[in-house]
């Protein structure tokens, strides 16, 4: 049986891979707006929702509630587009607060 | 509503949150004023400049024959001729290193801890930095493929774990810290 803080670690090396990964995703659609036959919008668009995809799967795998979800995708998002910060790095952040943080954290998610 | 208001603050996520995003407008806006300043003067920023230096010595310790080094406004071109690579003011790590310190002032433990753990944070952030920029240059005079796997994925992962040992660490620091 897979416990929590198990469940945590194998996400986030998920998260990481597959974030990293749809780089090589990424290129693809930075190759087809060069060629013209996709608008810049788009592909801006499809990987934006891609992220945020991504980032709800983690923290529905590590049982984050929805305001968690909410506030740590919202300051990614604002975070990378008014500063260029990596949106993952911001993420992780909260992740790890809310995992290793003893009173509003996971044993608070652990007990409920 | 204003009750309400007032217990939601009070959920340490929801404090964390609030610190963690303030500390990282508060850094980011020093930053582009400092960004905005050197501009002003026509210069590169000191920090790109420094990792862009290092980096470059690195790639000649890793027996990169005729690197060369140049530097114009808006970054620095390090390599052999026909194989440079750009270091522009966003590859210079920096911003890593921010979200890094929010995190550690979000979480407060004490500000003595606060301000070692940030110097140890950066400095063990723009090693890694240093490290994956001087490889790229060695990487691209070698040639293939590797180049572009390395810079795609597998730095990254490297500069995401050291962060990372850098969180887990966190704890033991505090308690060394703690016992002086």
């Amino acid at each position: 049986m897979i416990n929590a803080r198990q469940t945590f670690w194998i996400s986030t090396i998920l998260m990481i891979n597959a974030y990293l990964l749809s780089s090589f995703g990424v290129g693809y659609f930075r190759f087809l707006e060069g060629k013209e036959s996709i608008n810049v919008l788009v592909v801006w668009l499809i990987i934006a929702l891609l992220k945020v995809a991504m980032n709800y799967l983690y923290f529905r795998a590590t049982k984050r509630s929805v305001l968690q979800f909410g506030i740590a995708t919202l300051v990614a998002i604002i975070a990378r587009l008014v500063f260029g910060v990596s949106f993952l790095m911001v993420i992780l952040s909260f992740q790890f607060f809310v995992e290793f943080n003893p009173v509003s954290g996971a044993a608070k998610r652990r007990a409920s | 509503m204003i009750s309400k208001l007032s217990s939601l603050l009070e959920d340490r996520f929801v404090r964390f949150s609030v610190r963690f995003t303030l500390s990282l407008i508060v850094l980011m806006g020093a930053y582009r004023f400092y960004l905005w300043s050197t501009a002003q003067q026509e210069d590169l920023d000191w920090i790109t400049y420094q990792v862009s230096f290092l980096s470059h010595k690195l790639a000649l310790l890793l027996g990169v024959a005729n690197c060369e080094f140049n530097c114009f406004m808006d970054g620095c071109r390090i390599g052999v001729e026909g194989k440079m690579i750009n270091v522009l003011e966003g590859c210079n790590g920096i911003k890593l290193g921010f979200v890094y310190i929010a995190y550690l002032i979000g979480v407060n433990h004490n500000y003595r801890s606060t301000i070692i753990q940030a110097v140890i944070g950066i400095v063990m952030i723009q090693f890694f930095n240093v490290f994956r920029i001087g490889m790229l240059v060695a990487l691209r005079d070698l040639g293939g493929d590797a180049y572009f796997y390395f810079i795609k994925y597998i730095f990254g992962v490297f500069i995401y774990l050291s962060i990372i040992t850098l969180w887990l660490l966190k704890p033991q620091i505090d308690k060394t810290l703690d016992k002086r």
